[in-house]
């Protein structure tokens, strides 16, 4: 979980449409079925969806009117809130 | 069958049950929903065992049953009790897991 890519993916759904995203995460999980994926390979599909995703939800909250910078910092509570670290 | 926790009340289950497998997860989280599919079909293939997935946002006191410092986490219980636990988006690495406590 990046918070520059997150930031990025959330200004590319303002900029364009949020099913570029949700087409793209069907499309990458889809992808990790792939038998022959190696290891690597898999992690860094694995943190491009999550990307994906907290980008849907930080779009969420700035859609219902919170300001994006305070619902990015609230988005990365919530993951950190998630784990015991 | 996997069964998804709808209340925070993973305790009540795992000592209601012999064998407990648990996927902590998000709805965010990239591996969680790539070992879901995974985590499904290896239930549907041992029926003795209760899967569970659990959203470790939601449910922070059934957190607490395992350690979850990374998602997806699995955890396994045996007689109520926690036996076992591993993070990992590989589905070999949780088969171990499984293989371990059957």
């Amino acid at each position: 979980m990046k918070l520059p890519v997150i930031k990025h993916l959330s200004q590319f759904i303002e900029d364009n449409d949020e099913d570029f995203i949700i087409e793209t995460i069907e499309t990458l999980e889809n992808l990790t079925e792939v038998s022959s994926l190696k290891d690597e390979e898999l992690d860094v599909i694995g943190e491009l969806v999550s990307n994906m995703y907290g980008a849907l939800e930080v779009q969420k909250m700035v859609k219902d009117g919170t300001p994006k910078k305070e619902a990015l910092n609230t988005f990365m509570s919530r993951v950190l809130g998630s784990i015991d670290k | 069958m996997v069964q998804e926790l709808e209340q925070d009340n993973l305790q009540d289950i795992i000592d209601s049950n012999d064998i407990v497998v648990v996927q902590y997860s998000a709805t965010w989280c990239g591996n969680c929903r790539i070992m879901k599919p995974k985590v499904k079909k290896l239930a549907s293939e041992l029926e003795a065992i209760t899967f569970v997935i659990a959203d470790a946002e939601k449910f922070p006191e059934s957190r607490k049953l395992a350690t979850v410092d990374n998602l997806p986490t699995f955890a396994t219980f045996k007689k109520g009790a926690f036996v076992n636990q591993v993070q990992t988006n590989k589905f070999d690495v949780l088969k171990e897991l499984v293989e371990e406590i059957s």
